[in-house]
C-alpha cells in the first residue's frame, strides 16, 4: 500500500477549531527509536482452521510463506478454560485467560482484563494512545442475538470496544491532519501554550467532576468511571503531545520525518477497511503513537457474507461446515494479516526491520469451528520481540494451555506477571 | 490428545435440556457469588499433566460476575442506576440544548446492544476513544455554538456576572438539575482562564465545551436521597421521563415541574407522561422502542447470500421503512395496541419491496405506499421483510433462530443451552431437500430432541418465508410445510404460517406480559427483575383486554413505584 501524506496543514491551524485531537503527530525523540521500543500487535480471526495440518504455510497460511522465517507456529495447545456458549466465548477468554462468565447473560466476569491491557497498564504511559484497538466489521453482531458477544479486550471487568470505522481511527491518531513540524516562532509557542492551558483547564474540571460522581454511585459504577478518567488521561497526553511537554513515562515528543499520516482512502467493502486498517494500525506504531494495538476481523458468531472472495455464505455457517471454502475464507483472513507483516518487514530499524522489535500474536478463538472445538487453537508469532524470540520454526505446546501463551507474550513485552488470570498455569512458553 | 469441547467445562454444571421452558429469570444473577479460579478443583488431564479446572460440585456459579452486590426480593424496587446517554440521547440532546436545526452526527463508538436493546446501564462506559469523539464534537459545537443566543452580555462591564449567570442557567439544562456551588465554581474556573488570554465569548465558549462532555451531562443518576431504598429525586424523574418517552434532555415545563417537587405521585407523572407523548418526538423515541424490541432496526446492517438472493441489497433500506411505518402507523395512526401491531392487515411497500411481499408494483419507485395484504400470508409486523431478514441466515430460512427469536423476543422465555457433548454441525445445504427436511435429525435424534421439540416447531412455522422474507411454496422443487406447533405457553397448539402465529401471539396474556417486561428493559436499561415480572402480570390484566395500548402501556409504567423508587446497590 502506498503511503500518500495528505495535504499538510500549517502548524497553528491544525490546533483550530477541530478541536482537542487536532493536534499534530509527531514522531518519538531520535534517543527513543535508536533503542528501538518493542511493539505488541495481537490480530485475531475467527473460527479456527479446521484441523490443526491445516494451518500451516502448505494451506492456509499460503499468503505468509514468504516471511516464514519471521514465524513461529505454535503447535498442540488448547484452551481448557474456553467457557461459555460452546465455544462462542472464545473472544472474551482468547486474551484474558477467563472462561467464566453468566452464561445466560454473557455478563462478563468481574474485573476481567485482557493481556494487552494489562502490558498498556505497566508500559502504556509510554506514548500518546495507551493502547489500540482495531476492528474489522466487528461491530455487526447477528441482529436477532439477544447479546453483544465476541469482543477480545477488556479492561476493569470492561469491554474496550473495538474502533471499526476508519475515518474514526483516522481523526483520532491524525486529527484531520498530517504531521506538523514543531513551532518556531515565539508568537506560535505563546499560542500553543495558551490552548494547552484552556484544554488542561477542561480536563481539570472534567476529571474533579468524574471523582465527585464516584462519590455517589455504588462500586461497579465507580469502575465504570475509572475508565473515563482513564480516557481522559489519554487526552491529557495529548495536549503534552502539542505542547512538547514531556511525557509521563519520560519520554519527550519532538517532530520527526519518517511517519506520515495514511491516505484517508474511501473504505467501502470489508477489504477496503481492512487494508485502510492495516495502514493506519502500521502508522500508528511507525509514527510510536502506541505500541500495543489489537486488531479483530470480525467476530465468531457473524454472519458476514465474504463475496470477494467468490464465498457466498454466512461466516458463521461456513464455520460449522468447514470445508474448500471455508479454507478460502480463512485464507483471504490471513493474506491480510501478511500486508501487515509486510509493511513492518519491509521497514528498516536499526540492523533490521521494524518487525524484529515487534512481537506479534495472531490467534483464533476456537479450534476446530466445525465442532466449535479447543484442542488446540491456531496462532503464531511473528517477529523476534526485539530479539528476546526467535522465529523460522514450529513451537510445541504439548498441551500447554493459552493462558501460558500469554504469560510468554507479557513476558516478552518485558512485563513480568505470575499468571495470567488463573494462577494455575504458571509457566510460559519458552520462545527464545 | 483428551477431546476438549469448548464450552463443555461450564455447561457441565448446567441442567441438561429437559423439555422445560424457564422465565428468563437470570438464576446465575441472583447469587452473586465471587470464588476465585484459584478454588478450582487439582484433577489433572492425563495426557497433559495439567490441572484440569473443576469447579466445586456445590457451586454452581464458579466464577464471580458483575452482579448486583445485592440482591432484590420480588416486590422491592430495581437497583440504583449510573446511565449513560446513548449515542443518539447524546445527540438529541445536544440539539435540543443548542437548538440545533438537526442532531449533529459526529462519529461516536457505537453502542453496545443486550437483549437488543442500545440503552442497558452496565455496559456503558467512555472508554478511551470514546471520550476523545465527545471532546472533539464538544470542541466543534463549542466554536459554532451561537453565542449571542445562549449568553448575551449587554456590556463588557457586565461580562463576570454574565458568566456565572450562562454557568448557573445553561448549566441547570445540561445537568438536568441546579448546579452545586462547587460545580459552580469549577466552570468559573474554566471561563477565568480563558479569560486570561482571551475574550469573554471564548470563555463561554470553553465552559460550553467543558459543559458538553461533563460527567453530569454524559451521565444520568438514579440514585436519589438516603438510605437502602431510595426515592428518585424529582430531577432525576425528569430525566428518567424525558429520555424514557423522548429520547432527550428534559424541556423547560419538566424541569419547572421539577423545581415546584411536582413529580413525586403517579397522577403528576401521569400528567407529564400524557403531555411528552403527545410531542412530535415521541413517535420516533416510541418507534425506536419497539424496532429494538422486535429487532428490525438490524436489517440494514444484514449480508445475505447475493447469488441466491441478489436483490436483497437493493431492498433492505426499503425493508427498514416498511417496519418502521407499520410501527408508527399502528401506534399513531390505527388501533394503537399490541395486537394492531400483530394483526394489521395492511404493510407498505415500494417498488422494490413488492415482488418480496408478492404484490403488484405499487408504481411510486422507491416511495413506500400502504397497501392491503394477502390475510392468508401476511399480518404485522411479524410477517414483514425486515424481521424474517433478521431473524434468518443468509443463505436459509434458519427455522432455528426463528424459534428461538419467539421464545425468547415474544414470550420472554429462557431456553437452556445446548448440551455439552453436543457437536455442532450445521446440516449442509442439500439441493435434493427442503430446510425443513435437512433439520429433521433435531427432532429424530433424542439428544437433540429435548431442546429443539421446543425451539423447532415453532419456527418451522413460518417455513413459508425465506431468508429475505419472500413467502414461498416450495424449496428445492419440494413443497413447503409450514405446520408449527407452540407448547410450554398459554396459545398452545398447532398452526400453519405465519398468519395464524400472529394470531396465537395476539391471543396471549405471556406475549402482553412480555411486552411490559421489554417496556420495562428499555425504560430501566437493564434486564428484568422479579418485581418486573409483577408489574407485567398487573399491568397486562389492566391493558390486556383491550389488546394492550402502547401507548398506555408505557403511561402505566411510568405511574408505577418501580419508575420513582430503587434498591441501593453499594
Amino acid at each position: 500500500m502506498s503511503k500518500a501524506l495528505i495535504k499538510r496543514r500549517s502548524f497553528i491551524a491544525s490546533l483550530g477549531a477541530a478541536g482537542f485531537l487536532a493536534t499534530p503527530v509527531f514522531r518519538a525523540s531520535l534517543a527513543e527509536a535508536q533503542a528501538a521500543p518493542v511493539r505488541l500487535i495481537i490480530v485475531y480471526f475467527p473460527n479456527g482452521s479446521g484441523t490443526q495440518d491445516n494451518f500451516t504455510f502448505g494451506k492456509l497460511l499460503s499468503p505468509l510463506a514468504p516471511f516464514s522465517s519471521d514465524i513461529t507456529l505454535i503447535d498442540g495447545m488448547p484452551d481448557l478454560l474456553l467457557g461459555f456458549g460452546l465455544g462462542h466465548g472464545g473472544p472474551q477468554t482468547m486474551l484474558t485467560g477467563n472462561g467464566g462468565g453468566n452464561v445466560e447473560d454473557r455478563v462478563p466476569p468481574a474485573g476481567i482484563v485482557s493481556v494487552d491491557q494489562l502490558i498498556a497498564q505497566s508500559i502504556g504511559n509510554r506514548t500518546r494512545f495507551a493502547s489500540l484497538q482495531f476492528g474489522i466489521n466487528t461491530d455487526q453482531i447477528s441482529p436477532g442475538a439477544d447479546f453483544e458477544r465476541g469482543r477480545i479486550v477488556y479492561s476493569n471487568g470492561l469491554l474496550v470496544p473495538p474502533v471499526y470505522d476508519p475515518q474514526t481511527m483516522f481523526t483520532l491518531l491524525f486529527a484531520g491532519g498530517a504531521p506538523s513540524p514543531a513551532p518556531t516562532t515565539s508568537a506560535d509557542v505563546a499560542k500553543l501554550q495558551a490552548l494547552a492551558a484552556r484544554r488542561q483547564s477542561v480536563l481539570d474540571t472534567l476529571k474533579a467532576q468524574v471523582v465527585s460522581l464516584q462519590g455517589i454511585v455504588g462500586s461497579l459504577e465507580k469502575q465504570r468511571l475509572d475508565e473515563h478518567l482513564t480516557g481522559l488521561r489519554e487526552l491529557e497526553k495529548g495536549i503534552m503531545a502539542s505542547s512538547g511537554a514531556a511525557q509521563p513515562g519520560g519520554v519527550a515528543i519532538t517532530p520527526g520525518t519518517s511517519c506520515g499520516a495514511p491516505a484517508l482512502g474511501n473504505a467501502g467493502d470489508d477489504p477496503a477497511v481492512g487494508a485502510a486498517m492495516n495502514e493506519r494500525l502500521y502508522q500508528a506504531v511507525n509514527c510510536d503513537l502506541t505500541r500495543i494495538a489489537t486488531q479483530q476481523w470480525y467476530n465468531d458468531g457473524q454472519q458476514v457474507v465474504f463475496t470477494w472472495t467468490g464465498v457466498n455464505k454466512g461466516q458463521h455457517g461456513l464455520a460449522h461446515e468447514g470445508g474448500p471454502d471455508f479454507d478460502k475464507v480463512q485464507t483471504w483472513l490471513m493474506s491480510q494479516v501478511a500486508v501487515l507483516v509486510k509493511r513492518l518487514k519491509e521497514t528498516p530499524e536499526g540492523g533490521g526491520s521494524m518487525l524484529d522489535n515487534t512481537l506479534m500474536l495472531v490467534m483464533s478463538d476456537m479450534g476446530n469451528g466445525s465442532a466449535h472445538q479447543c484442542d488446540f487453537i491456531p496462532a503464531f508469532i511473528a517477529g523476534k520481540a526485539g530479539g528476546a524470540f526467535r522465529t523460522g520454526r514450529t513451537y510445541q505446546a504439548n498441551g500447554s494451555t493459552r493462558n501460558n501463551l500469554l504469560l510468554s507474550v507479557a513476558r516478552g513485552m518485558g512485563v513480568s506477571l505470575p499468571y495470567i488470570s488463573d494462577p494455575r498455569f504458571t509457566s510460559p512458553f519458552d520462545f527464545s | 490428545m483428551k477431546h476438549v469441547l469448548c464450552g463443555a467445562l461450564v455447561l457441565l454444571f448446567l441442567s441438561g435440556c429437559s423439555n422445560e421452558i424457564a422465565n428468563n429469570s437470570g438464576k446465575a444473577r441472583q447469587t452473586p457469588v465471587g470464588t476465585s479460579p484459584s478454588s478450582a478443583g487439582t484433577s489433572t488431564d492425563p495426557t497433559t499433566g495439567l490441572p484440569l479446572p473443576v469447579a466445586s460440585s456445590t457451586d454452581t456459579t464458579p466464577i464471580a460476575t458483575n452482579a448486583p452486590p445485592v440482591v432484590i426480593a420480588a416486590g422491592e424496587p430495581g437497583p440504583t442506576a449510573l446511565r449513560r446517554l446513548t449515542n443518539d440521547e447524546y445527540r438529541n440532546s445536544v440539539k435540543d440544548l443548542l437548538s440545533l436545526p438537526a442532531a449533529p452526527t459526529d462519529p461516536l463508538l457505537p453502542d453496545s446492544l443486550q437483549l437488543g436493546y442500545e440503552n442497558f446501564a452496565s455496559v456503558h462506559t467512555v472508554p478511551p476513544v470514546l471520550a476523545s469523539q465527545y471532546a472533539t464534537m464538544a470542541t466543534r459545537l463549542a466554536q459554532e455554538a451561537n453565542i449571542t443566543a445562549l449568553a448575551q452580555c449587554s456590556t463588557p462591564a457586565a461580562d463576570s456576572d454574565c458568566a456565572t449567570t450562562f454557568i448557573n442557567d445553561f448549566g441547570k439544562r445540561v445537568q438536568r438539575r441546579p448546579l452545586t456551588s462547587s460545580e459552580t465554581m469549577g466552570y468559573r474556573a474554566v471561563y477565568d482562564l480563558a479569560r486570561t488570554t482571551g475574550t469573554y465569548e471564548e470563555g463561554v465558549r470553553l465552559v460550553l465545551e467543558t459543559m458538553l462532555q461533563s460527567p453530569f451531562f454524559l451521565y444520568r443518576t438514579e440514585y436519589g436521597d438516603a438510605g437502602a431504598k431510595r426515592t428518585l429525586s424529582p430531577y432525576e424523574v425528569a430525566s428518567e421521563l424525558s429520555y424514557f418517552l423522548l429520547g432527550s434532555t428534559p424541556d423547560a415545563e419538566l424541569l419547572r415541574a421539577a423545581d415546584s417537587n411536582s413529580l413525586g405521585t403517579a397522577t403528576e407523572i401521569e400528567a407529564q407522561a400524557r403531555r411528552l407523548l403527545a410531542l412530535p418526538s415521541a413517535q420516533a423515541s416510541v418507534r425506536k422502542f419497539l424496532a429494538q424490541w422486535f429487532g428490525t432496526t438490524g436489517v440494514t446492517s444484514l449480508k445475505k447470500d447475493m447469488i441466491a438472493f441478489p436483490t436483497f441489497d437493493s431492498a433492505k433500506n426499503a425493508m427498514l421503512g416498511s417496519a418502521n411505518m407499520l410501527l408508527d402507523t399502528v401506534v399513531w395512526q390505527g388501533e394503537g395496541t399490541l395486537r394492531g401491531l400483530l394483526l394489521a392487515p395492511y404493510t407498505f411497500a415500494n417498488t422494490a419491496l413488492a415482488p418480496i411481499y408478492g404484490i403488484p408494483d405499487p408504481g411510486q419507485g422507491d416511495v413506500l405506499v400502504k397497501v392491503t395484504v394477502n390475510p392468508a400470508e401476511r399480518a404485522g409486523i411479524l410477517t414483514t421483510p425486515a424481521l424474517l431478514s433478521v431473524v434468518a441466515h443468509p443463505s436459509d430460512s434458519g427455522p432455528i433462530a426463528r424459534g428461538k427469536y419467539i421464545r425468547t423476543r415474544m414470550f420472554c422465555q429462557a431456553l437452556p443451552p445446548p448440551p455439552p457433548n453436543v457437536v455442532i454441525t450445521v446440516p449442509a445445504a442439500d439441493p435434493t431437500l427442503t430446510t425443513r427436511e435437512r433439520f429433521a435429525r433435531h427432532t429424530s435424534d433424542p439428544a437433540c430432541a429435548g431442546c429443539h421439540s421446543l425451539i423447532d416447531p415453532v419456527g418451522f412455522g413460518l417455513e413459508n418465508y425465506d431468508a429475505i422474507g419472500a413467502f414461498r411454496t416450495s424449496e428445492n422443487d419440494h413443497p413447503v410445510d409450514s405446520q408449527g406447533a407452540l407448547s410450554g405457553t398459554d396459545v398452545d397448539g398447532p398452526f400453519s404460517g405465519g398468519t395464524e402465529l400472529a394470531n396465537k401471539l395476539a391471543a396471549s396474556a405471556t406475549m402482553r406480559q412480555c411486552a411490559v417486561l421489554n417496556a420495562a428493559r428499555w425504560a430501566f436499561g437493564r434486564s428484568e427483575i422479579e418485581t418486573d415480572r409483577l408489574v407485567a402480570t398487573t399491568l397486562e390484566k389492566q391493558l390486556g383486554s383491550t389488546g394492550m395500548d402502547v401507548r398506555e402501556l408505557l403511561v402505566a409504567l411510568a405511574k408505577t413505584d418501580s419508575f420513582r423508587e430503587r434498591t441501593l446497590q453499594p
